[in-house]
């Protein structure tokens, strides 16, 4: 028959009486299978007999789901895991009959998640979609993954940056390319994880943040012959989409390619890189991850990280993947994408900023124009030389150019809305970057199991340019009175150069069965450079003049030696590490033209972590962490000289900054029960930051911000996340709610005086969707935030912020032909001080199939109320922020779009067929 | 000793005795009808593409599966529609007969006029189990999936309510009769058409002239000797590994 034993290993059996659950009579008869846990495949199967006795012996151990079934009575499924523990099972099992079930109905599925450590596994084929999905319909029906208007991801509150196929990177920046593309009925399995660095993979021991990465693994048979798309639309008024998509597999190669058009911002535009680089250590500007604008400093780039404002914009690249040489020891990937396109911003802001005991408004109008174009490159290469020695290095380019000009006009009201100043300003800014990321990694296993040994190399340089001409002029008044006025031309030569060299040697050795001990050393090498050149305008039109006050070369060299062990403690069920890492530094800082500013720093810290795994009998995964890092301050925030691109907000830097320590405690719950599809995920951080940088801000009474990093109190924050779904009534109603809870306390010194600004965020929602396969699906939601912003200075102030979204959203697919689709949501925003905002926004399109379902033809309707204004709403610290951006207004247009592929890939669909 | 556990298995099923309960059969006779995809098949071949309109779209044949709970005996009944491109499949007309107690089975194959006797112990399959059911001659059916050869996707439904283990041609080792199979690849399906309840008097095995291998030694051979047949009808060829 069927069954595919390995010949090693021990065997248990599992054994039982099948019941009635009405009377507990015996069902003879009923077939008991058992298939594997991760495959599905059959491994043995048979059939009660007339005492309703089944048994199934000799399967080796593992873990298997054992599926009892019988005509008259829902499936009984269980998840069973046959283990020295548990070699036998030995019970009665209870099946439904289907009258019963017909009221309370119990539809088996195979398996809809697994999870597995860090990794959580979505059996794709069990969710139904309609034809021509695409991988994002696909990842926004599972539970704990969202997907917003723009393709943006977030895995269980955390932002997904990378989507990985089959494992491998795939066009390295863009996860919408995947998504976008790849169809919903080619992916076998979505994996979400955190990733590690390869060498934590190796050692087995992570040091590092969260990264949270999306895998598609692809099913075999799509992984053959050649597939892709292409689409047009256009429409009115002036709006296209345009783009095709290659793939082709052959043996171990694969290649896809792609080029898109778009001028309704269907393109991300990749104008921030998404990671943040060079720096070589954990370093984040600010101590915690909520909205902490740091406006006067990249301003200008900030507006563009944004989806606001009319782009256009041309994206394309190749991705190339194969296998080589014999038993494909050589793995190569690469890839290269290009990014081309403009932007046209205009936006208004209106800020209530709130110091001591006094409101200032300022109003303040932005008109930008800015253009991109980027090129990036990558290679990877993992060669292995035989079972116990690998190599990979990788190198990943971005060459970039931005172009911005704006204009820019503000205003400072004081609490009688009496001015204080107006600025005009104007900015014309080329920024060209580079920046190479090389990595290279040595391993070498021992015969010893669990002895390793790997070095791992890193070199990463960046460059970056920015020349600035920035045109402003300020009116100072006093009483409504002009009371002074002052104006300046300036060019302003802002370069930047990052270099970390760093290198990581790490020795793993197994003790026992239970036991890992690892022990590491990591010396970094990091120099940074900012040079920053500024002349004003003379009387010649020639920006000659040297301006000394706002020009510096400024030298901030680290030199970190990390030495540490760390063991890890598993058994079943368990698993527990500790790690120990010390750390010490040496930073110099050489101002080159003011020698005052010169200092050397030394510096120490234990960085220790402990994370504690346990997963219950139950299914429930607990994961508990704690961990304690050192945060270095970036070179813009030491360069002492004042950034005067604003002169009405200005940003001084502090040479004499220390780095920060933040201890972090996270605690991780996550449960998934297979009977209703019922799981449920909690996320808690808590994070205190010792010697944290917070901001001293002085707001003179002209209504000038000038503002300094420093070295504050503490700073705490307590984030929560949890998010609960179930199926009911049947597999296709399916209902979810999410909690979000966030506390974080600032300091910052407001004219001298401390101010502690608190804020709370309460936030929830709850969704319900139907689906119902290949007919369509349904989905109606509420979400609500409820956030207060305590301010304690001078006096004590508060504001609220509640913001509330319907949204409503189906997809139908009728006569087998069409499909018609529609998107509403209704969203109001409002705070204690401001009047409500409500926006009505509405999609509609229609399709119908052609070609043999390969071929869409349709319509589309955006914004149809025409009622979208870019709003925003939110609070900083101590100011109430409105912001509003222009967008793409109402738009009509024909799309066509066409699926071809060669034999091996349409299989899946002559089956359906059959 | 591996390979006895799965027939433990099956046996102590058969060996249970069957009880007279209304929605079990474990014997009678069931006619399939096989459906071949012609134009599909022809696709790549050149110097038919011209030609395919005189080609009939599909090539339909009737095969019997007659099953007790030891024995399966599967031979084609009647005669096919005639259809100008049948030449393009081979071993068209497979006779089968699956012996559960010995866990033996015997394939007739006729290459054109060559007759192939193939005696082995019954293929394995990995079957996997999909969470959908359909409607096969009015019998609700469990989806499975499986690769043969490597690379053959196939798709059967088989009914749990009929306890022996067989299916059309050597398809087997589910918890059920398989009721339909479709192999994409190669452009075919197998769906029953009709059930009956009468058991066949007595199983004989197929009369043959030609040698008899097992089933490693026959695929050596036609992988070896008919090269010519996969450059004329590289679908159709793969028919004989079925």
């Amino acid at each position: 028959m069927l069954v595919t034993f390995s010949v090693r290993g021990q065997r248990g059996e599992v054994k039982g009486i099948v019941r009635d659950t009405t009377a507990f009579p015996r069902v003879d008869k009923a077939t008991a299978a058992v298939i594997g846990a991760s495959d599905s495949v059959l491994k043995a199967f048979t059939h009660t007999r007339k005492d309703g006795f089944f048994i199934i012996s000799n399967l080796p151990f593992g873990n298997y789901i054992l599926i009892i079934s019988h005509p008259n009575f829902g499936d009984y499924v269980e998840e069973i895991s046959l283990s020295d523990s548990t070699q036998n099972i030995s019970k009665d099992f209870y099946l439904t009959s289907k009258t019963i079930l017909i009221n309370e109905v119990i539809i088996q599925r195979q398996r809809d998640i697994k999870i597995n450590g860090d990794t959580t596994e979505f059996n794709a084929t069990n969710y139904k979609l309609l034809e021509n999905a695409s991988a994002e319909d696909l990842l926004k029906l599972l539970p704990g993954i969202k997907v917003d208007k723009d393709g943006k991801i977030t895995a269980y509150g955390e932002a997904v940056n990378k989507v990985y196929v089959d494992g491998e990177e795939f066009f390295s920046d863009d996860p919408t390319v995947a998504t976008k593309n790849i169809k919903a009925e080619m992916i076998d399995k979505v994996q979400v994880y955190d990733k590690k660095t390869d060498q934590e993979a190796i050692t087995g021991v992570d040091d590092g943040d969260k990264n949270t990465v999306i895998n598609l693994k692809l099913k075999d048979e799509f992984k053959k012959g050649f597939f892709g798309k292409i689409y047009a639309r256009v429409g009115l008024p002036n709006s296209l989409d345009n783009g095709v998509m290659i793939n082709s597999f052959k043996d171990k190669r694969k290649f896809s390619a792609y080029i898109t058009h778009s001028n309704i911002g269907n393109n991300s535009l990749g104008w921030k890189d998404s990671e943040n680089y060079g720096t070589g250590s954990n370093s984040s500007m600010y101590d915690d991850g909520m909205s902490y604008s740091d406006s006067y400093t990249l301003e200008d780039d900030d507006i563009l990280s944004g989806d606001a404002g009319i782009s256009n914009s041309l994206n394309g690249g190749v991705n190339y993947n194969n296998k080589f040489l014999k038993e494909y020891k050589l793995n190569l990937n690469s890839s290269y994408g290009f990014s081309s396109g403009n932007r046209d911003i205009v936006s208004t802001t209106n800020t209530e900023q709130t110091v001591n005991d006094s409101t200032y408004y300022k109003n303040e109008n932005e008109i930008y124009q800015a253009s991109l174009l980027s090129h990036k490159p990558a290679v990877s290469l993992v060669y292995d030389l035989d079972s116990s020695n690998k190599i990979k290095y990788s190198i990943n380019a971005s060459i970039k150019n931005i172009k911005l000009k704006g204009n820019y006009i503000s205003e400072t009201l004081n609490s009688n809305r009496d001015p204080l100043n107006q600025s005009l300003r104007s900015i014309d800014q080329n920024e060209n970057s580079a920046s190479y990321i090389q990595s290279l990694l040595l391993s070498h296993k021992f015969k010893a199991k669990g002895r390793t040994f790997s070095l791992g190399v890193n070199l990463d340089l960046v460059d970056n340019n920015k020349l600035k001409y920035i045109g402003t002029q300020q009116r100072y008044y006093e009483d409504g009175l002009v009371q002074r006025m002052d104006s300046l031309n300036q060019k302003n030569d802002n370069s930047l150069t990052n270099q970390v060299f760093s290198l990581k040697a790490a020795f793993t050795e197994s003790l026992g069965k239970k036991w890992l001990f690892e022990i590491h050393y990591k010396p970094t090498l990091t120099s940074n450079k900012s040079v920053i050149a500024s002349a004003i305008r003379g009387l010649t039109g020639e920006y000659t003049e040297r301006l000394d006050t706002l020009s510096n070369s400024f030298v901030f060299n680290t030199h970190r030696h990390e030495a540490g062990f760390s063991l890890r403690y598993t058994i079943k069920g368990l698993n527990a590490s500790f790690v120990l890492n010390d750390e010490t530094g040496e930073q110099q800082r050489f101002d080159l033209i003011h020698s005052t500013n010169n200092t050397t720093y030394h510096y120490n810290a234990l960085n220790p972590s402990i994370q504690l795994r346990y997963l219950f009998k139950n299914k429930t995964n607990l994961n508990i962490r704690y961990n304690g890092i050192t945060n270095q301050p970036q070179i813009n925030q030491l360069q002492p000289i004042k950034d005067y691109s604003n002169p009405l907000i200005i940003y001084v830097g502090n040479p004499n900054l220390k780095p920060s320590y933040e201890h972090r405690l996270n605690l991780l719950v996550h449960k998934y029960n297979i009977r209703h599809s019922r799981y449920f995920y909690t996320n808690a951080f808590y994070n205190i930051t010792q010697n944290a940088f917070t901001r001293q801000i002085t707001f003179s009474n002209e209504g000038v911000t000038k503002t300094q990093t420093i070295n504050g109190s503490n700073t705490a924050r307590l984030s929560l996340w949890s998010q609960f779904g179930r199926n009911i009534f049947s597999d296709m109603i399916r209902v979810s709610c999410v909690y979000g809870f966030n506390s974080s306390n600032k300091n910052d010194i407001l004219n001298d005086i401390q101010n502690v600004s608190r804020t709370i965020e309460n936030k929830g929602g709850v969704n319900l969707t139907y689906t119902k396969e290949k007919a369509g699906n349904f989905s109606i939601g509420y979400n609500v935030s409820y956030a207060t912003n305590i301010n304690i200075g001078k006096v004590k102030t508060q504001t609220n912020i509640e913001k509330q979204e319907i949204g409503v959203s189906g997809k139908l697919n009728f006569l087998k032909q069409f499909v018609v689709e529609a998107n509403y949501s209704f969203s109001r925003n409002q705070s204690n001080t401001t009047t409500p905002m409500t926006i009505n926004m509405l999609s509609a399109s229609a399709a119908y199939k052609l070609f043999k379902n390969k071929a869409e033809l349709g319509l589309i309707g955006n914004n149809l109320f025409n009622q979208n204004s870019g709003y925003d709403l939110y609070q900083n610290t101590s100011s109430l922020i409105r912001s509003q951006h222009n967008v793409l207004g109402r738009y009509f247009m024909v799309s066509f779009l066409y699926n071809f592929s060669n034999k091996g890939a349409v299989q899946k669909q002559e089956e359906d067929e059959y | 000793m591996n390979i006895n556990t799965p027939l433990f298995i099956i046996l102590s099923f058969l060996l249970t005795r069957v009880s007279q309960a209304q929605p079990f059969i474990t014997k009678g006779t069931i006619t399939f009808e096989r459906k071949v995809q012609m134009h599909k098949i022809l696709e790549d071949n050149e110097w038919v593409k011209a030609n395919m309109a005189s080609i009939p779209k599909f090539y339909l044949s009737t095969f019997q599966l007659h099953f007790n709970e030891d024995t399966l005996l599967y031979h084609k009944v009647g005669e096919d529609e005639p259809n100008s491109a049948s030449w393009a499949i081979f071993a068209r007309e497979n006779e089968v007969v699956t012996i559960f107690s010995t866990g033996q089975s015997v394939v007739k194959k006729t290459v054109y006029n060559d007759d192939f006797m193939i005696k082995d112990s019954l293929p394995k399959y990995r079957w996997k189990l999909v969470n959908e059911t359909r409607k096969i001659a009015g019998v609700e059916c469990k989806k499975a999936t499986t690769i043969i050869n490597d690379s053959v996707f196939v798709v059967a439904f088989y009914a749990e309510t009929i306890l022996v283990s067989g299916g059309p041609e050597q398809f087997c080792g589910l918890p059920g009769m398989i009721l339909g199979v479709i192999v994409p690849r190669l452009h075919v399906s197998y769906y029953a058409q009709k059930m009956e309840r009468e058991e066949k008097q007595q199983f004989s095995l197929p009369k043959h002239k030609g040698k008899t291998m097992k089933r490693k030694e026959f695929q050596e051979m036609v992988l070896k000797n008919m090269k010519w047949a996969f450059s004329n009808s590289a679908i159709g060829a793969l028919y004989l590994f079925l």
